[in-house]
């Protein structure tokens, strides 16, 4: 142990001594009964502690509770204040998700076409065209196209009769039965055998059928169509 | 409220000498003690049976204190204390010359405001507001034998101040 050590160690021997906080007491005061150096510092340390005990006594303002009570009431005031801000904040931000929400879903947007003028004015009578019939209008074709094929039918046969009944049946089911007919028939000569063979192998279906049709009936000649004008009534007679 | 004032009017006078030794400076010190009681009175719902309440009282008064030597301008401010102090309590004009006056009170008061502050809350809390060890170890948040230590060393550097500066009061 080096001389500073231990000259702590007496320090803090005697400090304690002071306090009343060393546990071995007569030992101390023995040691300090010994040796004068340890007595001297003793003894100054009690006169140091006297004098911090003897300084002037500090004294608080006059103000000093008063401005503790307005420093307490300025802190519950802005707690108040915080709260019923929190509590607008917390209500506005209500409102403004309530109205986005609502202009999100409720206002159209801009690719929400606008009301037409018509309304806006006021006008009573507004004409609503009808909706298109998609059955309508591939009937109305597929009429157009048999009608180019029959319209040079030979006299005698009644077109108006065979369209007629031509009106419920679907085209492919009309160029198979005529096709099936026209293979198992002897009009094989007229219409000639790979233009059957190939007219049987058609299929007439799906969205192409009646763009088959067309196609078909336009490349007949003169002959083929008369063969298929006389087929063509049959098979709509049968149905 | 009462409740809370009787407690400041019981209190307020060790609290504040506590902080006026830790800062040497009246204004510093009451500046802290209020911030003191104001945190106390925040943390009274907090408060435990177990918890001695000059403990907690002190305990916060400490840190506030140390909080406030920690700040800005900690050392133009403790000179500036000693400066003033030293304009009201002395003829003399500066520290050295304020030192060299003899005024034992001054030389004891800046032997104290120059110990680091680790030493000086604990010479302060045992000194002026009567602690014992165990006591101070609690509101230091160290052990007893540090806070022996710490005695012994704030002890012996005030005594070797004033051996240095003038032995008329040793």
């Amino acid at each position: 142990m080096s001389d500073k050590q231990r000259e702590e160690e007496w320090a803090e021997r005697i400090s304690a001594y002071l306090d009343g906080e060393y546990d071995e007491e007569e030992t101390i005061s023995a040691w300090l009964e010994k040796d004068p150096g340890a007595a001297r510092q003793y003894r100054q340390y009690q006169k140091i502690s006297q004098g911090l005990k003897d300084l002037p006594e500090p004294s608080a303002s006059s103000d000093f509770m008063k401005k503790i009570h307005l420093e307490i009431s300025h802190q519950k005031n802005t707690a108040q204040r915080r709260r019923r801000m929190g509590v607008w904040a917390a209500a506005a931000l209500l409102l403004l998700s309530f109205s986005w929400y609502r202009y999100m879903i409720i206002v159209p947007s801009a690719e929400t076409p606008l009301p037409d003028a018509r309304y806006a004015s006021g006008e009573s009578e507004v004409s609503i065209p009808a909706p298109v019939n998609r059955e309508t209008v591939e009937t109305e074709l597929t009429e157009y196209a048999l009608w180019t094929a029959l319209k040079d039918m030979p006299e005698g046969i009644s077109v108006a009769d065979t369209l007629a009944q031509f009106e419920d049946m679907p085209i492919e089911q009309l160029m198979h039965s005529i096709a099936e007919m026209s293979w198992n028939a002897d009009d094989n000569e007229t219409f000639g055998a790979d233009r059957v063979e190939t007219w049987h192998s058609w299929p007439f279906t799906g969205e192409d059928a009646l763009s088959d049709a067309f196609i078909f009936v336009e490349t007949l000649d003169t002959a083929e169509i008369s063969a298929f004008n006389r087929m063509l009534r049959i098979v709509l007679a049968e149905a | 409220m009462q409740a809370f004032t009787a407690l400041v009017t019981r209190y307020q006078h060790p609290v504040i000498r506590f902080c006026y030794r830790m800062t040497d400076s009246m204004q510093d010190a009451e500046d802290i003690a209020q911030e003191t009681f104001l945190r106390l009175y925040g943390a009274l719902r907090n408060l435990r049976p177990d918890n001695a309440f000059t403990t907690v009282l002190f305990c916060i008064a400490r840190n506030a204190a140390l909080n406030h030597l920690r700040g800005r301008r900690r050392h133009e401010r403790r000179v500036s204390a000693l400066e003033k102090a030293s304009a009201g309590e002395s003829s003399a004009a500066g520290p050295y010359e304020y030192a060299q006056s003899q005024d034992n009170a001054a030389l004891l008061r800046k032997a104290v405001a120059e110990l680091p502050a680790e030493y000086r809350e604990a010479l302060v809390l045992r000194e002026y507001n009567g602690f014992d060890y165990k006591e101070i170890a609690e509101i230091l948040s160290c052990p007893v034998g540090t806070v022996r230590s710490r005695l012994a060393r704030a002890r012996e550097q005030v005594r070797r101040h004033l051996l240095h500066y003038g032995d008329d009061m040793l």
